[in-house]
């Protein structure tokens, strides 16, 4: 057995969940290869100590002050939930769940678009420009009735904070590709601090990949929840360019459309 | 002759409980919480504190290792169990209860992290790990001495920590609360080749922080 494979067969061989056969093929690269000895040494050192931290800890007695909050009603179901339940009961059945679930989602897309949401950037103090730039694509006023619902920044200073560089808040550990979602990260805080150098990156990218990359940058802002402030900072520019950019980021939903 | 020493070896047989069908004792032998489950679905406040006393210090455990400090962890179990109790008509009785729990448990200590942001989380742990002793890596120049100590644990729990938490979880699944490759599937919601690659990235990127607590000389000769 080369040495790359058996070394990451490694963990399964400590662990004794490898199939006899393929045991044996570590085993016998085990008796010619110490650098393998010695990993599979540490690594069993290692899991030893992780072993000795299992029940090491005094944990609090939680029972009462669970059973307190529930009492209090902060393990009742969401009102969503809630209509679900209430729908599934209506068509009981295998597909009752499901179409109950659907029921409600498009009950919640029906009242959607009557609340005007307020969303921001963590780490973004929006420049004083664009404040006074027209909303672009406005959700229609909402109703008088749910004005009262509309979710407003709680904590915003009364004394305007100085500008800050833009983050974009995203654990890159978390996606599948550490260094995609890094440059990604980097291309968004570029479009939200300095236009020009953004575009410039863009101008800079092979024609035949612009397309692609705008794209793909476009759905990682919607998941990271930057998309509606990278559109606004686009739209804010004097550049016809980045006016033309900008729909791309308003258009793309979460999941990606 | 050899009729009464067949009778003798046979008859104890005879005695024991019959066994259940096969799938009620797998039921039975796989889910010890199964009486407790059914008795808290049918209304029982007092067999869902029952379950919370059960499960209070192995999910505390695995929120501190996921967190790295205690006020954080005891809020995040007390959010599990909340949560536990508002899905749990959710579980389906073939799975173990406890890797429902773990499962929840998992998604608490990850949607507390996301509130806190990592550098708090990170911070939190340094805290605490000052609070507990001296940090420094000469405090564990004697592997042996520092094994019994909290300095020990505080380091340990350090390091963990700055695992990324992908890697972070099934290491801490697998090698501190001793569940299987396909429970942690189960938990994770990954496929069990995806996990048991994450416990090896994850235990070698412990290894290699842990450096000379773990260091194996003699096998390397």
């Amino acid at each position: 057995m080369r040495h790359e494979r058996a070394a990451r067969h490694l963990s399964e061989y400590l662990d004794g969940t490898l199939p006899a056969r393929r045991a044996r093929q570590v085993e016998s690269h085990l008796a010619a290869c110490s650098r393998c000895r010695q990993a599979l040494g540490e690594l069993r050192r290692t899991t030893e100590l992780l072993w000795s931290l299992r029940g090491a800890e005094d944990a609090p007695d939680l029972s009462a002050a669970v059973l307190a909050r529930i009492r209090a009603g902060e393990a009742d179901p969401s009102l969503a939930e809630r209509l679900r339940a209430a729908a599934a009961r209506v068509w009981s059945g295998a597909w009752g769940a499901p179409l109950a679930t659907v029921a409600v989602g498009l009950a919640v897309l029906a009242i959607l678009p009557r609340i005007e949401i307020e969303v921001s950037v963590p780490g973004v103090a929006a420049p004083p420009e664009l404040e006074r730039a027209a909303p672009v694509a406005r959700a229609p006023r909402p109703a008088p009735a749910l004005e009262a619902r509309r979710v407003r920044q709680p904590l915003r200073p009364s004394v305007p904070e100085p500008w800050r560089a833009p983050s974009v808040s995203v654990d890159c550990w978390e996606q599948p590709s550490f260094e995609a979602c890094q440059e990604r990260r980097r291309s968004l805080e570029l479009a939200l601090s300095d236009t020009p150098a953004f575009l410039e990156r863009v101008e800079a990218l092979p024609s035949t990949q612009r397309e692609r990359w705008i794209g793909e940058l476009s759905r990682f802002a919607a998941e990271t929840g930057s998309a509606t402030s990278v559109a606004e900072r686009l739209r804010a520019s004097d550049d016809p360019r980045a006016w033309q950019m900008a729909p791309r980021f308003e258009s793309t939903t979460f999941d990606g459309r | 002759m050899s009729q009464p020493r067949v009778t003798a070896v046979t008859q104890p047989l005879f005695d024991r409980p019959r066994p259940l069908p096969a799938a009620d004792v797998a039921a039975e032998a796989v889910d010890p919480d199964r009486d407790l489950v059914e008795r808290w679905r049918q209304g029982e406040s007092e067999a869902f504190a029952a379950l919370v006393r059960r499960h209070q210090r192995r999910v505390f455990g695995l929120l501190l290792r996921m967190l790295g400090n205690r006020e954080e962890a005891e809020d995040a179990a007390q959010d599990a169990f909340l949560n536990l109790h508002r899905h749990g008509h959710r579980f389906r009785s073939e799975s173990r209860f406890s890797t429902f729990l773990y499962r929840v448990a998992v998604n608490a200590a990850l949607n507390r992290r996301r509130s806190l942001g990592r550098r708090r989380a990170h911070a939190d742990a340094f805290g605490e790990a000052h609070a507990v002793g001296q940090v420094g890596a000469d405090a564990f120049t004697d592997p042996e001495q520092a094994l019994a100590g909290d300095e020990l644990r505080a380091r340990l729990g350090r390091e963990l920590l700055a695992l990324p938490d992908s890697l972070r979880a099934p290491v801490v699944l697998y090698d501190v609360e001793g569940l299987s490759y396909g429970e942690i599937a189960e938990v994770l919601e990954l496929a069990e080749g995806t996990v048991k690659s994450r416990i090896h990235r994850g235990r070698q990127a412990l290894r290699a922080r842990l450096g000379d607590l773990v260091a194996d000389r003699e096998a390397g000769s």
